[in-house]
């Protein structure tokens, strides 16, 4: 008998455990109240190893998480760069035609205040650092500019034609040093001619002792130099010149316009005359002080140069 | 000692595996069921009323933790252990094959306590293509896993000096 049960004995404890399996199934079945005598001692003893896997659980899910989503942002991240060039490249682009927008819609209205008929160019290059201060212009003497004739801008004077070939000239900016233009304080109407200078900015030299000329007062061409039309905003004065003796005084004078930034310029093809009443710069400083004799103001030789075409006002693509 | 050690902590990781950290892989649609793996494991090499109360135990641990009903688990692994240990006793089952084979058994034999279960005492309607699709996917995935779970708790009684027991039936040969 102990032979059989020895023999057996793995038989004989499963069937008792298969036995103590089905009545503990059946108990459960039967009611709807849990018969687990070992259970909930069992559980509180697996609480612990149960809560380390669970934390353990958490973070392989959490790391796997956070991979799937690298990979998946890491792509996404990619194409929000490329489409965000993209929507740059464009803003950019619009950005820039609105701006050219504008400037060229200021130098149509410029054009059309001038007394004659301007052309219209587009800066090509500029030298504006060194010791000698030019620009070239994309158009020349095909379209009608010619030596000598005034350069501006929306902004000012940008300066004059010294050189044009039939497709190209070249501008002595304001600013060189051996740039003259008669200009008139638009606040005093003292006059002077503006000079170029080594040094950044322009002079206005030759005022008279007695005139009045002040710190920020704003000057424009008087238009008796027979290059320039009146009223062409040139600059402000930043500084008087101290200590100076003698018939003139001298002041520093801030350009008008930023010659290193200018991009389109109106070239007025002959003579000079008055501005009308809207020219830009001019318009919002018109005299309040003591104003000058009419003769002062007296335009000069109202020649007019041959017309260009309102088509051609605006710079060609093939300048761009 | 050093052999109940080995296959204790191979059943608590089983179990934690099973309940636990299979189930949040995320391309895994049921976890594997090791804890079978390793009561056909028991049935396979652990002649003995300690591989009898060792799976039963395990169904129990699984009962505990995951399963709905005390006792049915139990059932199932003690079942298992019972029908393959007289299968092993019988027939040399000591190849991968065989042992592939032993855990499909294993499986055969669970899915009859299920269809039994459900059919006889769930007092609800029985999603059968729900728990037949289940339980086929445990099936499979348990029978790839088979022999890497065999290998490594072999490998593990090997370092340990703990030696695969041969089933008495070869030994008698």
């Amino acid at each position: 008998m102990i032979s059989f049960l020895r023999r057996n004995s793995v038989l004989i404890v499963t069937g008792v455990l298969l036995l103590v399996s089905g009545s503990l199934l059946l108990a459960n079945a039967r009611g709807p109240r849990r018969v687990d005598p070992l259970g909930s001692t069992l559980l509180e003893t697996l609480a612990p190893l149960d809560r380390g896997l669970g934390a353990m659980r958490n973070a392989v899910s959490r790391v796997w998480s956070n991979y799937v989503d690298l990979v998946g942002a890491r792509e996404e991240a990619a194409w929000l760069r490329k489409r965000l060039r993209e929507v740059d490249q464009r803003r950019e682009s619009t950005t820039d035609l609105e701006r050219e927008n504008a400037r060229l819609q200021a130098l149509l209205d410029l054009r059309d205040r001038m007394p004659g008929q301007g052309v219209a160019a587009r800066v090509t290059s500029a030298e504006t650092k060194g010791l000698f201060h030019s620009a070239t212009l994309g158009k020349g003497t095909r379209d009608g500019i010619a030596p000598g004739q005034a350069v501006i801008s929306a902004d000012g004077v940008v300066g004059q034609v010294f050189q044009a070939s039939p497709s190209a000239a070249r501008v002595l900016l304001l600013g060189d040093p051996s740039s003259g233009i008669d200009a008139i304080d638009v606040r005093t109407r003292a006059r002077g001619i503006v000079e170029g200078s080594p040094d950044e900015g322009c002079r206005l030299k030759y005022v008279k002792r007695g005139d009045e000329i002040h710190v920020g007062d704003e000057l424009v061409t008087s238009g008796l130099d027979g290059t320039f039309p009146k009223g062409v905003p040139l600059g402000t004065i930043t500084a008087i010149v101290p200590g100076e003796r003698g018939l003139f005084r001298s002041a520093e004078v801030k350009p008008a316009v930023d010659f290193s930034k200018v991009e389109e310029v109106l070239v007025v093809a002959t003579a000079p005359t008055d501005l009308p009443p809207e020219a830009p710069r001019a318009r919002a400083a018109k005299p309040p002080g003591p104003a000058r004799g009419a003769a002062d103001e007296a335009p000069g030789p109202a020649a007019v140069a041959p017309s260009v075409g309102a088509a051609d006002a605006a710079p060609s693509a093939g300048e761009h | 000692m050093r052999r109940a050690s080995v296959l204790a902590l191979a059943g608590a990781i089983a179990v934690a595996l099973e309940s636990s950290l299979a189930r949040d892989v995320p391309f895994l649609p049921v976890a594997p069921d090791l804890a079978l793996v390793l009561a056909v494991y028991l049935g396979l090499h652990e002649h003995s009323v300690g591989g009898a109360i060792g799976a039963f135990l395990l169904g129990y641990l699984i009962d505990v933790t995951t399963g709905p009903a005390p006792g049915l688990n139990c059932l199932t692994m003690t079942l298992v252990f019972g029908v393959i240990y007289l299968l092993s006793r019988r027939l040399w089952m000591e190849n991968p094959a065989s042992n592939v084979a032993a855990v499909a058994l294993g499986e055969v034999v669970k899915v009859a306590v299920a269809v039994l279960y459900f059919a006889g005492l769930y007092r609800h309607e029985v999603p059968w293509l729900r728990v037949g699709r289940v339980l086929g996917l445990e099936a499979l995935l348990a029978m790839v896993c088979a022999p890497f779970v065999f290998g490594l708790i072999d490998a593990q009684l090997s370092a340990l000096g703990a030696g695969k027991r041969r089933p008495r039936a070869a030994a008698a040969e």
